[in-house]
């Protein structure tokens, strides 16, 4: 205590015994608390940090390098959620012994378009990592790959992501197909709210309701079953373009998407992407645009779907080129970059799976995308519409897994169609 | 369910869990640092959490070295200085005390509040950061004047012309509703 003579012991101690019988009624409401300093926390980090925007199309590296995973068994998240009812119970019939994995790019953003929203909003929805105070989890990426059980060629199906559907595991309702993973979750966390969890267990179960609904939408949408799924977040794909190294990507057109500020009477936008037609090299952040420019296209957000498999089949490329699939050395330092923003399904043996397709490793992919009927504007939103007959019907023709030999048709999907051209592996593929 | 985190939500994890178990004392400071404004002692709470969520995630990037050796200590300090800051940048008058927290207790304890308030509210920004920290938070001279960025000497003699302050305002009642 104070040697001052003009201390008085006995008025600290009141004083200290009136703070704590003043406190000690003082009862806090942790959620405004807490969610408001992460609100501010992230817009902090992002201030401080790059800027990360995009969506997540580099989940598709545990794809289409889905063997080299294998032979390293680095710890993954996981996540249980195909073993539960919902899931199993919704899943058509396997009409043989192929594989269908769902890689679900998950941005946190409602809208692709980050320069939209205010910047802290952006900002926070932007990081897709665990906290539940934050709405708009949106699937972006929806890309099914097929691996046939012969070892054959491996098809991968993008699904737009504004596609109009029937929603299963989220409200019963009709909705963008991105949307059902943040319905389920925003569902499951009022439910689970006042149950004692931790913030974190909160988040984890209320994202595997996401999960588990984006799953049974696209089993039912696609009439098929979804056997595995792999999760990226979405801060993984700038870290994911950096460890790669420049990639090189060919358009079909010279580029210009110049960024657009925001203002009141008008929705910003633009990446500020600049690109000559022809092959470019492209550095992360560029990569970044190159995925996420959806302004200043002939097709808009179609010809962003196409952009992200071009730019998936130009990194396995690279990575095939670079003799990466033979190299456990580089494997493994690749790896550990993707590994941290990653979750996959716990059932997922990977090195099976490895051996189960080793089409995924090699040049051998072929991307398409589903068709759209139309565009319609629905709650003031524009959606795509979509027949889902017709969608389970070319789904069914392009995943039967005709021996080569059987049909002369070897270019199955080509007739079907399919929303544009597919796009190969084996190369650059030149998009819009 | 996840069952192993990567590390980035593993970190993340660990903040949340940091953040609801310091939140209430956090609070509990910044209530009393503000005089009773709840607004601002929440705004302050966030505002705290928010640059510890910052520091974590930095400290976590760059290794062990920059790790914080006591994480609720140091919010205490994070808070105690962005009040401060936030006294500068605005040095307009006090909100009113309107709003009070959902308060449990007696009504002594009530009363008790309300005149331990309204004493600290007419004292000086720093003036009720040093007894906060000092009577509240039971800091000693040294800790005290590292919070402050001031010189031990500097605080204790603060410390103790807020003490005379405050008894001249608050008379004998304090240790009357103490007892109660």
């Amino acid at each position: 205590m104070s040697n001052d003579p003009q201390s008085d012991p006995e008025f600290e101690d009141d004083l200290a015994q009136a703070f704590a019988r003043a406190a000690a009624g003082v009862r806090t409401e942790a959620e405004p608390l807490l969610s408001g300093g992460l609100t501010r926390g992230r817009a902090r980090r992002r201030r401080r940090t790059t800027a990360v925007v995009g969506s997540i199309t580099a989940l598709a590296l545990v794809g289409a390098g889905g063997a080299f995973v294998a032979g390293l068994r680095a710890p993954v998240a996981t996540s249980n959620v195909l073993s539960q009812g919902d899931v199993q119970k919704s899943a058509p019939p396997h009409l043989d012994k192929s594989v269908n994995v769902l890689l679900i790019g998950l941005d946190s953003r409602k809208d692709m378009n980050g320069d939209d929203l205010p910047p802290q909003v952006v900002q926070d929805e932007l990081h897709a990592g665990g906290s539940s105070d934050i709405g708009g989890y949106n699937a972006d990426t929806l890309i099914v790959l097929h691996i046939p059980a012969d070892g054959g060629k491996v098809t991968a199906l993008s699904v737009p992501r504004d596609d109009y559907v029937q929603t299963v595991g989220a409200d019963g309702r009709m909705h963008k197909i991105k949307e059902a993973y943040a319905i389920a979750k925003e569902a499951a966390e009022h439910k689970l709210a006042g149950q004692g969890l931790s913030k974190a267990a909160l988040e984890q179960q209320s994202r595997d309701a996401g999960r588990s609904a984006t799953i049974q939408t696209v089993q039912d949408f696609l009439d098929i079953p979804i056997d595995h799924f792999a999760e990226l977040n979405l801060l993984g794909f700038y870290d994911i373009a950096k460890a790669v190294g420049p990639i090189q990507v060919c358009l079909n057109h010279a580029v210009s998407d110049p960024i657009a500020a925001r203002t009141a009477g008008r929705e910003g936008g633009g990446t500020g992407l600049e690109l000559p037609a022809g092959i470019s090299s492209l550095n992360a952040s560029q990569a970044l645009s190159f995925v996420r420019q959806r302004h200043n296209l002939v097709n808009g957000d179609l010809d962003r779907t196409h952009r992200q498999q071009a730019f998936l089949a130009s990194v396995g490329h690279k990575l095939t080129q670079d003799g990466l699939f033979g190299d456990l050395g580089k494997m493994q330092s690749l790896l550990g970059m993707v590994k941290k923003d990653v979750v996959l399904d716990d059932r997922w043996n990977l090195l099976d799976f490895a051996q189960q397709a080793p089409g995924l490793t090699g040049d051998n992919v072929e991307f398409n995308t589903l068709p759209i009927s139309g565009f319609k504007t629905i709650d003031g939103e524009g959606v795509n519409t979509v027949d889902p007959d017709l969608i389970k019907k070319i789904v069914q023709q392009l995943f039967t897994d005709t021996p080569a030999s059987s049909t002369p048709q070897a270019g199955q999907a080509a007739a079907l169609p399919m929303q544009g051209p597919p796009v190969k592996t084996g190369g650059i593929p030149c998009v819009n | 369910m996840i069952r192993s985190s990567n590390a980035r939500e593993a970190r993340e994890a660990e903040f949340l869990e940091f953040a609801a178990g310091r939140q209430g004392q956090l609070f509990r400071s910044a209530y009393f640092l503000t005089g009773g404004d709840t607004h601002l002692a929440e705004d302050l709470v966030q505002e705290t959490l928010g640059r510890m969520y910052s520091l974590w995630h930095r400290m976590s990037w760059q290794g062990r070295a920059r790790r914080i050796e006591n994480p609720a200590g140091y919010a205490q300090t994070v808070l105690v200085r962005s009040f401060l800051s936030h006294r500068r940048r605005r040095s307009n008058a006090e909100r009113p005390t309107a709003a009070f927290p959902d308060l449990a207790g007696d009504d002594g304890d009530a009363t008790l509040r309300l005149t331990l308030f309204d004493a600290l509210a007419q004292l000086s920004a720093r003036d009720r950061a040093v007894l906060v920290l000092r009577y509240w938070e039971d800091r000693s001279v040294e800790e005290t004047a590292e919070v402050l960025r001031s010189s031990a000497g500097a605080v204790r003699t603060r410390s103790s012309r807020a003490l005379t302050r405050l008894r001249a305002l608050l008379g004998s009642s304090l240790s009357e509703l103490a007892a109660l």
